[in-house]
């Protein structure tokens, strides 16, 4: 009774402070019309969660109780058992085309899913253990598969990846990275998305995330992003990108006009009246004559268009018209400074790793470059070549191109790892090929559609000077392995062992039969037998 | 969020004074038998379950096996659709359908040529999907033999009181079903899954020769059901000319039909609805085991005890609810309650309605529920019995005129709210 | 042929024709052959290492480099530079050893069999092209000949270095330890048409056998001082016995393996083990009057059912059968074990190709392939183990002689 009046008044005491201080919410959607037609869309829900101990404090994650009211508690239960400082995973499905669509707004788009989180050491737990239930609780929080990011596909790279936010001071972190390149995604990782957002989908700029027409674009990620920025506290920010194409969806009329109706079939009918800040960004295209409605609040300088949600209360629908009523395609204007592709070149056993980085500018780049490689595909660096526009620079190495930082080869089914700093000359090719072998694994460790092969990690290319672009993902490959046939356990079983047991009986019988005599001519009767001593 | 749990805890001041001194008044002979005899109740409407529970599989791998995948998607609207939350599903679709590239209308599954119906909407929880469906993450799902680290979401947390539909489709054939193509479970694996912590099950499948999955089954209280007999094929019921594929099996395409004719409070019974199978309509024999579901028979279970999450309510005297003080808006209705006005039980004798009314005094229960993100607090009196499908418990609070006692329950194995009644009553 | 050229001169002949076969461009498509040079034996995985020994990995890391610590820094890497060179001085010190031994065993000189022996060893396809593929199971069997040697002029000492060399190269080769003993206390001379069992010196095995396992123990004790560490003996010696590469290879075990329910691997493991163990003392105590004969019937045995066979390990065999000529009147099936021999090496390059390379072909039919060579290989055996106790026995007119 006591106990029970105590606790109301905390609670009482706890919620009557002024709730809303100690977490804020604020949404965007950001678009951009593309040089090719189409239309990138960047949805972006951050809330951040203000701690209430002070700031040299270490994260309060594992102090206070949990009661939030605007961030996902689902999540922060997750983030604090497993004692997660910062996570990074998205969910993303086709490939960025950084030719014609730019760099995109949040730079992890490899296809599939990729998780990194760093993870506090020590405490009862090792950090596997850790990760292993944090992927199986994202994996029910979600909806997807993580929890096959078990030890075959998790590594941990030295240099690769920094934290983007503070890590609490006093206990060491671990970085742990995997990626699942078949995963796919549907509505139901976006049913779970939109219940982690304050308002849902039924208010704010949520209302336009229809999974109809986010899932049929030509492009589509989701992700969950937190880290701990001392200052703040912790920041949530759940996004969405979606490469849409209204050429495509105008049908038989060519055109590139599109609009809230047209390509998400739905407008926003009132804010979220949480949010502190709710805002459309458009980045108004600057070589052909358009119009956009409805009239803009304000714009920023750079060419782009907002639209403050916040003080608007009849219902939003911006749409975007050109003059030109059919939209011509030009080709293609590649701005990267830096391009990468990457080929699997060869066959069933043996086959060449090949990357091309292409440097556009008159400047030395420093580059890291990342492979995960499953376990079944062994690097042999040793025949690691690099050739600049097509001259060979010399077998192995280190010259002066390729310096390894490091290398895990694949032990008891752990993946690869290689990480190596790649220096491209000024505007120059280079192009870095590897034999690898894939290696023959047994019937269990095949997956149900064997024939299909394997989807091979993305590499994740890492300009090293801090301009452009944060990382730069190639393209999931496909490796197919030699599959034994599916059938034959029992077969091979009995066919070897015959062998083995015929020659073993044969063996045995001439070592231990006696040798005898046999009278063969004149005499068929068998009784007839003359035995003789050998020794 | 923030106002409710705010006037939950202004609920908890206020009321607990009040409804001590009120109760204290009473004395009061055992509510624990009056809840038993509730459940164990022998008249013909007694219905021991107080949960539903639904597993839905589609075992099958690949684009042309489209209409296995529209078959569970089906099946998990129509139990959607009747009560049972996605708590309470575990569905496991073994490839990607919606979403697949060679799907022309992406996010999308249609269980009709013509695509009238999208199966897949835009509120859909999948909780095994890909390759993770296979015959052992099945059978731990139904034995519950899970590791820790396997979410909520992905564990069967059925007790004795949970009725559970377990609904399969894929290929298969004499007594075994291929799960993607690449392993088969056997009718004596299905068998030997089927071990407790269940009131009843009702398993249907639909495969080829689906009657002889569930020939070894031997655990009480199961009724089966199977869309083909030994030696039959189960055919698909049409194709759609734009995706391509065959969008639904002919079985599945039945029982569905037919659910569109149930809602929440329908009375049909399962015997009504094998009454109507109908080989020239099915195109093959389906057939019915009930040898082993012996408590009650298939005339006396209606559809939703398994189809749907309604639970069985009695509704007291006015003035037992009213002498509590509690009024209408103080209860929280939870999704999936229906009050049933029950006419058609007999009238209950006084002895009866005395130890109800006595039952009542002895205590208040409140229960905490959780689901994902929301904190719902379900207030209870001892008299209103509500069968619920909440997701399990995770505590609950009870009074009585002795004492407060507070208890927490595991989340992994949370027993639902009458336990803690009887836990709290007892002491 | 054996008028004109003496050995010598044919030697020359051969040697500068196998040279010649260096510059074409079969050895790099050879190279990685899995039939040629296994996970234990190829030259692709050897330079790996050596690589990542020289730049600070741990070769033994990764289950790549599975060669034995020893060799990565002292032999091997000279051979690695040397690259192709190597291959050809080795070959033809194994040639002359091999006329050695003949010569020590017949007590006789007699040109065209030294010129047939010399011949069948370097020209026989099933050494030649693993020489092409620069698979250290060339080195494996010039090694094994050499030890032979030694054993065979009853040199105790650099025989059985070199057995314990060998050992840590591969240790199943370690197995023929029993007769090789044998050889050091006998003779090489041929007696198997006189079996006489020969007075075994008790203390003089076990001192020997001591002698070899402190070899053995020495140049393991080198061998982790190079590498770091014990866990090459895992990745090396380990994968022995625990077969976790599981690449297409003329032998018995990866298909068995591969598809093996993970349950009953264990079991399976320790039987084909020990089903290699079991010949040891049956076969050197019943031959132990031809300790030679004995060691060329293990190492058959040993060749055709250990893990990662190549196709040197039964060509050695096939090749020894040049030393022993008095056994080949005695064959009793010479022909259909040849045709089973053409049979498969027909077969298996071709099924190889066939499922690996150009996808149209099934595992199986390489399995299929791989059980007919085993077959040709343990019909071999059986005859030649049959041809050499039968010599004993002499001939008797009008009498056939039968096992009962």
């Amino acid at each position: 009774m006591l106990v029970l009046t105590i606790l109301a008044l905390q609670l009482a005491v706890a919620f009557a402070a002024g709730e809303n201080d100690s977490e804020q919410f604020s949404e965007n959607l950001r678009l951009r019309p593309l040089q090719d037609g189409r239309l990138s869309s960047t949805f972006e829900f951050v809330t951040i969660l203000r701690t209430r101990t002070t700031v040299e404090s270490e994260s309060a994650f594992h102090e206070q109780a949990q009661h939030y009211t605007l961030f996902p508690l689902a999540l922060g239960q997750l983030l604090r058992r497993y004692a997660v400082s910062e996570l990074h995973l998205t969910l993303n499905s086709g490939k960025w085309n950084y030719e014609s669509w730019g760099d995109p707004d949040y730079p992890s788009v490899a296809s599939g899913a990729e998780m990194w989180a760093w993870i506090a050491a020590g405490g009862g737990e090792s950090v596997d253990q850790r990760w292993k239930g944090l992927t199986n609780g994202l994996s029910g929080l979600l909806c997807a598969s993580m929890g096959s990011l078990d030890k075959k596909r998790t590594t941990s790279p030295s240099i690769a990846f920094r934290p983007e936010g503070d890590l609490p001071s006093g206990k060491s972190h671990q970085l742990l990275y995997a990626t699942l390149p078949s995963e796919n995604v549907c509505t139901e990782n976006l049913t779970p998305f939109i219940k982690m957002l304050p308002c849902k989908a039924k208010s704010g700029i949520a209302m336009l995330l229809n999974p109809h027409r986010l899932f049929d674009a030509d492009w589509h990620g989701m992700g969950v992003h937190v880290r701990w920025l001392a200052q703040e506290g912790i920041e949530l920010r759940l996004t969405f990108g979606a490469v849409l194409n209204p050429v495509r969806l105008s049908l038989n009329a060519m055109s590139r006009d599109w609009s809230f109706r047209s390509v998400f079939d739905r407008t926003i009918s009132r804010p979220c009246p949480i949010a502190t800040s709710s805002s459309i960004y458009v980045k108004l295209p600057y070589a052909d004559p358009y119009s956009l409605t409805p009239d803009i609040s304000r714009t920023a300088p750079e060419g782009v268009a907002i639209y403050d949600l916040r003080d608007r209360l009849e219902e939003l629908d911006v749409k975007m018209r050109w003059r030109d009523p059919v939209f011509h395609f030009r080709p293609i204007e590649n701005k990267q400074p830096l391009s990468v592709r990457r080929l699997l070149l060869g066959g069933q056993t043996r086959a060449d790793l090949s990357i091309q980085l292409m440097n556009k500018e008159n400047v030395t780049r420093q580059v890291l470059w990342l492979e995960t490689m499953p376990w079944f595909i062994y690097f042999y660096l040793h025949t690691l070549t690099a050739t600049i526009d097509g001259n060979r620079m010399g077998k192995a190495p280190p010259h002066s191109l390729t310096r390894i930082a490091s290398y895990a080869p694949p032990t008891d089914h752990k993946p690869t790892l290689l990480e190596c700093i790649v220096t491209i000359p000024p505007l120059s090719t280079v192009q870095l090929t590897v034999a690898v072998e894939k290696a023959s694994i047994a019937y269990t460790e095949h997956p149900p559609d064997a024939s299909r092969g394997w989807d091979l990690p993305p590499a994740v290319i890492q300009p090293l000077d801090h301009h452009g672009p944060r990382r730069i993902y190639t393209s999931t490959l496909l490796g197919d392995l030699p599959t034994p046939d599916f059938s034959m356990p029992y077969n091979v079983i009995i066919m070897t062992c015959t062998l083995v047991a015929l020659f073993f009986g044969s063996i045995f019988n001439i070592l231990t039969r006696s040798f005898i005599w046999v009278e063969v001519e004149g005499d068929d009767d068998a009784q007839d037998l003359v035995k003789q001593k050998t020794e | 969020m923030v106002c409710r749990a705010g006037s939950v805890a202004f609920l908890i001041w206020c009321i607990i004074p009040l409804a001590t001194a009120i109760i204290s008044s009473f004395g009061g002979a055992s509510p624990h038998e009056a809840i038993e005899s509730f459940f164990t109740n022998s008249s013909s409407e007694g219905r021991g379950h107080t949960n539903n529970w639904a597993v839905l599989v589609c075992a099958s791998r690949y684009w042309f096996n489209y209409r296995h995948m529209a078959n569970a998607l089906g099946m998990y609207r129509s139990v959607k659709r009747l009560g049972i939350p996605d708590s309470n599903i575990i569905l496991m679709l073994a490839d990607d359908a919606a979403c697949n590239p060679r799907n022309k209308f992406p996010a999308t599954v249609y269980a009709n040529p013509g695509r009238l119906l999208d199966l897949y909407g835009e509120n859909i929880e999948v909780d095994y999907r890909g390759y993770e469906v296979t015959v052992e993450n099945f059978i731990r799902v139904l034995t519950g033999r899970v590791e820790a680290s396997v979410p909520r979401s992905k564990r069967l947390l059925s007790d004795e009181r949970s009725n559970i539909l377990v609904y399969m489709t894929g290929h298969g054939g004499n007594e075994f079903l291929k799960f993607q193509d690449n392993e088969e479970i056997s009718a004596f694996d299905i068998a030997d899954a089927f071990e407790q912590m269940y009131h009843e099950i009702f398993f249907m499948i639909d495969t080829c020769q689906a009657n002889t999955l569930y020939s070894k089954l031997y655990s009480p209280n199961i009724l089966a059901t199977g869309s083909s007999d030994l030696g039959e094929n189960s055919y698909s019921y049409e194709n759609d000319d734009e995706i391509g594929v065959s969008v639904i099996d002919s079985y599945t395409h039945f029982v569905l039909e037919y659910l569109e004719g149930i809602n929440k409070t329908s009375q049909a019974t399962m015997q009504d609805f094998f009454d109507l199978y109908d080989p020239s309509i099915i195109k093959s024999t389906a057939g019915v085991r009930s040898d082993l579901f012996t408590t009650r028979s298939a005339a006396q279970t209606l559809i939703t005890d398994f189809f749907g999450g309604v639970a069985q309510v009695e509704v007291l005297e006015e003035e037992a609810m009213a002498g509590l003080g509690v009024d209408e808006e103080n209860r929280v209705h939870t999704e999936g309650v229906t009050i049933l006005p029950d006419s058609s039980q007999p009238a209950r004798s006084p002895s009866h309605s005395r130890d109800y009314r006595s039952s009542r005094k002895e205590g208040l229960c409140y229960f905490l529920a959780t689901r994902s993100v929301h904190l719902d607090l379900v207030h209870l009196t001892p008299g209103l019995v509500v069968g619920s499908t909440l997701a399990p418990s995770l505590g609950c609070f009870c009074t009585t005129p002795a004492k407060a006692t507070w208890s927490w329950f595991h989340p992994a194995t949370a027993t639902p709210f009458e336990r803690c009644y009887d836990n709290h009553l007892k002491r | 042929m054996s008028s004109i050229l003496t050995g010598g001169r044919l030697g020359v002949l051969i040697f500068a024709l196998r040279s010649a076969l260096f510059f074409t461009p079969l050895p790099a498509l050879l190279r990685d052959d899995a039939q040629l040079s296994s996970t234990l034996t190829s030259y692709t995985r050897l330079k790996e290492g050596v690589y990542l020994f020289r730049n600070g990995f741990d070769p033994y890391a990764g289950g790549v480099f599975r060669q034995v610590g020893l060799l990565v820094y002292h032999a091997l890497m000279f051979i690695a530079q040397c690259s192709a060179n190597y291959v050809v001085p080795v070959d033809g010190l194994a040639a002359w050893c091999l006329v050695q031994i003949w010569r020590i065993r017949s007590n006789t000189r007699n040109v065209a069999q030294e010129g047939l022996i010399v011949t069948v060893y370097l020209l026989h396809p099933y050494l030649l092209l693993p020489t092409l593929a620069l698979s250290t199971s060339t080195l494996d069997n010039a090694l094994l000949i050499l030890g032979l040697y030694f054993a065979a002029y009853g040199k105790p000492s650099p025989a059985l270095l070199i057995l314990a060399i060998l050992a840590c190269m591969s240790p199943p080769f370690a197995l023929l330890l029993p007769p090789i003993i044998l050889l050091l206390m006998g003779s090489p001379v041929s007696s198997l048409a006189r079996p006489i069992s020969p007075q075994i010196d008790y203390r003089r095995m076990y001192r020997l056998t001591a002698e070899f396992l402190l070899y053995f123990s020495v140049l393991t004790l080198i061998s982790s001082f190079v590498a770091g560490g014990w866990s090459w003996t895992y990745k090396t010696w380990g994968a022995v016995i625990l077969l976790p590469d599981l690449t297409p290879n003329p032998g018995l075990w990866w298909y068995f393996f591969t598809e093996m329910f993970d349950d009953f691997r264990p079991f399976f493991l320790m039987v084909f083990s020990v089903h290699l163990l079991i010949y040891v003392a049956p076969i050197s105590i019943k031959l132990r009057h031809d300790p030679l004969f004995a060691s060329f019937i293990l190492q058959g045995i040993i060749s055709t059912f250990k893990s990662y066979p190549t196709l040197a390990d039964p060509g050695l065999f096939t090749a020894m059968f040049a030393i022993f000529p008095e056994i080949v009147l005695h064959l009793r099936h010479p022909l259909p074990t040849v045709m089973l021999h053409v049979h498969a090496a027909l077969l298996l390059p071709l099924f190889h190709y066939l499922w690996i390379v150009q996808g149209t072909g099934n595992a199986n039919f390489f399995y299929a392939s791989t059980l007919v060579f085993g077959l040709a290989n343990a019909a071999a055996i059986v005859d030649a183990l049959r041809a050499g106790l039968r010599i004993g026995f002499g001939e008797k007119p009008g009498h056939e002689l039968i096992q009962r």
